[in-house]
């Protein structure tokens, strides 16, 4: 569909989050980026590419093999007025940068009463699928969900991509942007102009009426996948796209369970004490005398991503377990 | 001989889909280990692809020059060995196995932390165990609304659980029974089919005689029996175990619409209302006796499913609530007389 005024063209997840720090450092002469390998190499997967020779060394540059450095300096660039973007090549390394984000990003507005905010976004990709192993493939969103100060973003699609991380920039507080591996090569329309969003705004991706399942980032296209699978059973399931999991959007799965009655949460994470764990606690709080099932999350076992492909697609959340959850809540 | 596949492998974290650049073993011609099979080139690098194992090359299905996603089959072979494929359980990814293999986890912790099945009672209906009733919160939430009894539901979910559609399926019956005999259909009575005996319970409160005078403020120039009927009429749009409010007095039975908590509306209902109300889903309010006289009836009377009855006593006045369980739980039963009781207590509850 096109409307008037409206165009459409297709990029890929990389190219729309390119796009989104290109016209952020085009737009705000504040931001700058930087990164291990974000300048000459453009990103270990294509996110800042070019960026470099279109905004110069001083605002696009590489930092050393030093996570600490890159978060320590993003602190210390966003309490002094620029707006820091960084890259944490796999979400797996940011263990190096913790002490940055967790005790000084998060605290600092708290800490100095309000006199300073951090306004920086540490991008990092999270997800497996791609045979990387236990120690590039971890889904470790839930660790920073837990920090309060910390605003958490995952998106699912191209679009999402491009409005979120635009957003994320503009926003004071640390953001810890979470992009899925699987996604960088997904092509979708994206609207031109490009499209912008709002941070803790989920996002009804599919509706219906039988069962809700609230999902985020990659997990969304599989869910649909699972969708067209279970209408094929007669069950149609209405599945929310959180887009922001700290703050999230409590009013929107709340709202769609007044229609079905059922939970499911579906995540690339491991289950335990996970995101799933907390959307689920909220719901059978504040919206218990709607449910007619006991609330179902789908998440990695507790074990670490194996490395051989074919025990990583058995670890790795699939349609499949989604589609046995979704049953169970209907029995 | 074992018939086997060479797949293009993934040799990299970004790799989708490599080219062929040349096949170094023809079809027909035997291979060991370690021989180097073909060069594929991927975005990054041309890689040789080295046999892990000896066999012999059947056929090759991706040509040099050609390109292939990461997975696809190049190529086929044989070996001499014993087969080494292992091959999956039947219907290991079928949703349906995973889902029973869920239950019976979820039912092997469930023993675990109740008593087993044959220490609960035995006569339990549907959702009914060991005396705590399984329902779920939104068909308890349903049950409550539509005046439905939990304890007349058949569980149809995961060990007896009552859910909504449970609810909903008792409600359409119970609608469909009332809509046959408001359209005068003779009511189908099976033989054999047990007569249902009323299981009847009280409940009592009593107030402060001064709610009286409250209520004088609230509606003055109306009697005590209107009082109570504008108080039940109000709390009933609240706890909906019961929909109606019928008002007997003499031999008539008089339909009040429940909504009726201004006086003039009351009125106007006791005049014009029907006389012949029916029982189900009904509260039956009883005009007060004369003074000195007690009601002591304990099932409500006429086959309603609740009755009120009200008395003056010592300077109280006493409330009773009869209603039959298998309609209304004890739980919804006190809600509602709580709730009359402090309308009568407090009038300006009603003006909400």
């Amino acid at each position: 569909m096109r409307l008037p005024g409206r165009q459409m063209s297709e990029i890929s997840f990389a190219r729309a989050l390119n796009e989104a720090l290109r016209d952020s450092l085009a737009d705000d002469p504040r931001v700058v980026v930087f990164g291990e390998d974000v300048a000459a190499a453009g990103g270990s997967f294509g996110v800042t590419r070019d960026l470099q020779k279109q905004f110069g060394r001083s605002r696009v540059r590489d930092a050393p093999i030093s996570e600490a450095a890159i978060g320590g300096a993003a602190v210390g660039a966003a309490i002094s007025g620029l707006r820091p973007v960084i890259e944490i090549m796999f979400m797996d390394f940011v263990g190096f940068a913790m002490d940055a984000l967790v005790n000084q990003a998060a605290k600092a507005h708290f800490m100095f009463g309000g006199q300073c905010c951090v306004p920086l976004v540490a991008r990092m990709p999270h997800g497996g699928g791609l045979g990387a192993g236990p120690q590039h493939s971890q889904c470790l969103e839930a660790w920073f969900a837990h920090v309060p100060g910390l605003k958490v973003v995952c998106p699912s699609n191209p679009s999402d991509g491009y409005a979120l991380l635009r957003a994320s920039i503009a926003d004071s507080n640390p953001v810890i942007f979470v992009e899925n591996k699987a996604l960088y090569g997904v092509r979708a329309e994206i609207s031109e102009p490009r499209p912008q969003a709002l941070l803790s705004r989920a996002r009804v991706a599919r509706s219906g009426g039988d069962v809700t399942i609230v999902t985020y980032g990659a997990m969304v296209g599989v869910a649909l996948g699972a969708a067209d699978e279970l209408a094929n059973r007669g069950i149609e399931v209405e599945i929310i796209d959180l887009r922001t999991l700290q703050p999230w959007d409590e009013g929107a799965v709340a709202d769609s369970l007044q229609r079905t009655h059922r939970l499911v949460v579906f995540h690339e994470a491991v289950a335990a004490f996970g995101v799933g764990a907390e959307i689920v606690t909220r719901m059978v709080h504040v919206a218990f005398d709607e449910l007619d099932a006991p609330p179902v999350r789908v998440g990695a076992p507790f074990m670490p991503v194996p490395f051989s492909p074919s025990l990583e697609s058995r670890q790795r959340p699939s349609a499949r377990e989604l589609i046995a959850a979704v049953l169970e809540v209907m029995e | 001989m074992t018939p086997r596949t060479l797949v293009l492998p993934k040799l990299g974290l970004t790799m989708t889909e490599g080219t062929i650049v040349e096949w170094q073993v023809g079809e027909g011609r035997r291979f060991a280990a370690g021989d180097t099979l073909s060069v594929i080139e991927n975005d990054k690098a041309a890689t040789e692809l080295v046999s892990e194992e000896n066999g012999v090359l059947d056929r090759i299905l991706v040509n040099a020059g050609e390109s292939a996603p990461v997975g696809a089959v190049l190529a086929e072979w044989h070996d001499d060995g014993v087969s080494s494929g292992q091959v999956s359980p039947p219907g290991d990814n079928d949703p349906d196995v995973l889902v029973r293999r869920n239950r019976r986890a979820s039912e092997a912790m469930a023993a675990e932390i109740a008593p087993p099945r044959s220490a609960r009672s035995a006569t339990g209906q549907g959702g009914e165990a060991a005396g705590r009733l399984r329902i779920s919160p939104y068909a308890r939430r349903l049950a409550l609304r539509h005046g439905v009894s939990p304890l007349e539901l058949k569980g149809t979910g995961p060990a007896g659980r009552v859910k909504a559609a449970d609810v909903e399926r008792a409600r359409a019956r119970t609608e469909s029974l009332r809509h046959d005999r408001a359209a005068g259909a003779p009511e189908k009575i099976p033989l054999q089919q047990p007569v249902r005996v009323m299981r009847p319970f009280v409940l009592a409160a009593d107030l402060a005689f001064d709610a009286d005078r409250r209520m004088a403020g609230f509606a003055p120039g109306a009697g005590l029996s209107s009082w109570i009927l504008m108080a039940a009429g109000h709390a009933l749009g609240f706890y909906e175990p019961l929909r109606r409010l019928v008002f007997i007095t003499g031999n008539a039975r008089i339909e009040v619409p429940r909504g009726a908590c201004r006086i003039a509306a009351l009125q106007a209902a006791l005049q014009s209302g029907g006389r012949d109300a029916a029982v189900d889903d009904a509260l039956a309010v009883l005009d007060i006796p004369r003074e000195g006289i007690r009601y002591l009836i304990a099932p409500p009377a006429g086959g309603f499913w609740a009755q009120l009855t009200a008395a003056r006593a010592d300077g109280n006045l006493s409330l009773q609530l009869s209603a039959d369980i298998a309609r209304i739980s004890p739980d919804a039963a006190s809600n509602l007389l709580l709730a009359i009781k402090s309308r009568l207590e407090d009038p300006c509850l009603m003006l909400l």
